[in-house]
């Protein structure tokens, strides 16, 4: 991207989110670099999801959601702050959902056919003049391998696809809207080993041209795809690292139950 | 599947007690509205074998001269029914996408909680007391502004079409709530407000919820008595236009219970009761099937 973008596509200084007084993410303070697939790491609990969804603030559908300190995006054409701040510029809330994609933990397709699952959001949500609309449908699902599988099938309902596609369904649904940011929670949970090795494989090769950050709760997993790390516990970010080259799994497992302590 | 549960229930000594407890509600439920049926057809049958002075499927009820035609009233039934729904129906849709759709997610705000609150209100108030507040206000404001009497086609048909709003929008929440939950978040995500997804992901997929709000206030709008009968002018003919008098099968049942105790006036109303439950029947089972179908 522009030369003048941060390394950096995200910063946090100490970001704390509660809900209904509940402290779920506490004071995490994390930079997340623009390339490559930055993954958190933790156990269930550890508040991994809440601080994924505090970058498209959508913990903020949930009443009884607040949260505190700073955060700042780069997404290309300066850094912008996350939250509001004294004297500094946001992004309206559905710009910046638009603009930073996310993929759920289980598939969440709509009930409407394959075709209108990628085009709905690129209509309402981006406006997206008609003519170009087929365009892009396919574009997106060429980006998200599942073309080959669902071309004579366009107007098939969504929910009769396979777990795996429909997950590469919701990618190729992000992907539409063009993000410049994507974020993932736990997107192979829910998925059979040669799914997910499938969806992984892609997203090595979207992280080229997008920043990735994605949540697993998979040791091995995490090896596989991280070219950052930050290990979770507690609602904390307790370490970071910058590649795990030569680490084994036991190594990652044995970091965290020293983190648990 | 419920066989099973009877039998394993049945195969302890206090279960038995229990399973005989549930046979005599069902028989007693069931006899009693097999009961009813045959009696209703009973007492139509020979009205209708009989045939004097033209039989109830006749457009004229004169019982001075022996004329017992219900069709006017079956066909008033129907047509207040439908123009009730139309506006009621549009009007609950609007009012459970506003209800549904809260500017914070979560949080349904005050207006909200207020409108949401006055609906289930709505749902004990009796048709009469939408009766009485009509005669005094609408009726006077229709015969000043649109001429006629007032009572009318028209009037009953807005105090209808307010009285099924209730149904209406109750009936909807409950089916396009959940599914309007099950793709809020990743709605969200997008960038897509409540509404855009009501109206492009909830709605299209939604045919039952739609189809069974419009039935179920169909068949509240046909099946009440009491605002056709204080409000639609009762005159036992076809209407000519919304500012015409009209007269309903219930209305009409009503009005000649209060005038006769037995003869062929009164024998003539079993089979404007067995028509009353035959369209209701009918409309609910096309509507079930058209919605299976989809």
């Amino acid at each position: 991207m522009q030369a003048a973008s941060s390394s950096f596509v995200l910063r946090m200084r100490r970001l704390s989110v509660s809900f209904s007084g509940h402290e779920v993410v506490r004071s995490v303070s994390l930079d997340v670099p623009r390339s490559g697939v930055a993954v958190l790491v933790g156990r269930s609990g550890s508040g991994k999801t809440t601080l994924l969804r505090a970058v498209n603030r959508l913990n903020e559908e949930v009443p009884g959601c607040r949260t505190e300190g700073q955060a700042e995006l780069s997404l290309g054409g300066g850094p912008v702050a996350l939250y509001p701040e004294p004297g500094r510029k946001t992004l309206p809330l559905e710009e910046l959902r638009r603009r930073v994609g996310m993929v759920f933990q289980t598939p969440q397709v709509f009930p409407v056919s394959v075709y209108r699952n990628v085009a709905l959001p690129v209509s309402v949500a981006l406006g997206c003049p008609r003519a170009e609309l087929d365009d892009r449908v396919r574009d997106a699902l060429v980006r998200a391998d599942l073309w080959n599988e669902v071309e004579g099938r366009l107007n098939m309902s969504a929910e009769r696809l396979s777990g795996g596609q429909q997950q590469r369904l919701c990618l190729a649904r992000a992907l539409a809207l063009e993000p410049d940011m994507l974020l993932l929670d736990e997107p192979t949970a829910s998925l059979d080993v040669r799914a997910a090795r499938h969806v992984e494989e892609l997203l090595l090769s979207l992280s080229e041209k997008l920043p990735v950050l994605m949540v697993s709760h998979s040791l091995p997993q995490s090896l596989r795809l991280a070219s950052f790390l930050a290990v979770m516990a507690e609602g904390r970010v307790l370490r970071c690292l910058n590649g795990v080259d030569g680490m084994e799994e036991r190594d990652l497992e044995r970091m965290l139950l020293q983190e648990g302590e | 599947m419920g066989n099973g549960i009877l039998h394993a229930a049945a195969s302890s000594r206090s279960g038995r007690g229990w399973v005989f407890l549930l046979r005599v509600s069902v028989l007693m439920a069931m006899g009693g509205m097999a009961l009813l049926f045959l009696m209703i057809v009973a007492f139509a049958l020979p009205v209708f074998v009989q045939g004097e002075g033209g039989g109830p499927f006749t457009w004229s009820w004169a019982p001075g001269q022996g004329h017992f035609g219900i069709l006017p009233m079956v066909a008033g039934s129907l047509a207040m029914g439908a123009t009730a729904v139309a506006p009621g129906w549009l009007m609950g849709l609007c009012l459970c996408a506003w209800l549904l759709s809260p500017e914070k997610a979560g949080r349904p705000g005050v207006a909200r909680t207020l409108v949401g609150g006055l609906v289930r209100v709505m749902t004990a108030i009796p048709t009469v007391v939408y009766g009485f507040a009509a005669v005094f206000l609408l009726a006077p404001s229709i015969r000043m502004g649109l001429g006629g009497s007032g009572f009318s086609w028209l009037t009953a048909s807005l105090m209808l079409s307010v009285l099924i709003l209730p149904t209406v929008v109750l009936v909807l929440q409950a089916g396009l709530a959940p599914r309007l939950e099950a793709v809020a978040l990743a709605g969200a995500a997008m960038g897509m407000s409540r509404m855009e997804l009501l109206w492009y992901v909830v709605l299209p997929s939604a045919r039952a919820p739609l189809l069974s709000s419009a039935v179920l206030g169909f068949g509240r709008a046909v099946g009440d008595t009491m605002l056709p009968l204080m409000l639609a002018g009762n005159a036992p003919v076809m209407p000519d236009s919304l500012l015409s008098s009209l007269r309903t099968l219930t209305a009409h049942m009503a009005l000649v219970t209060s005038n006769e105790v037995g003869g062929a006036a009164y024998d003539s109303l079993f089979m404007a009761g067995l028509v009353l439950i035959v369209v209701n029947a009918a409309v609910s089972l096309a509507i079930r099937r058209m919605g299976e179908r989809a």
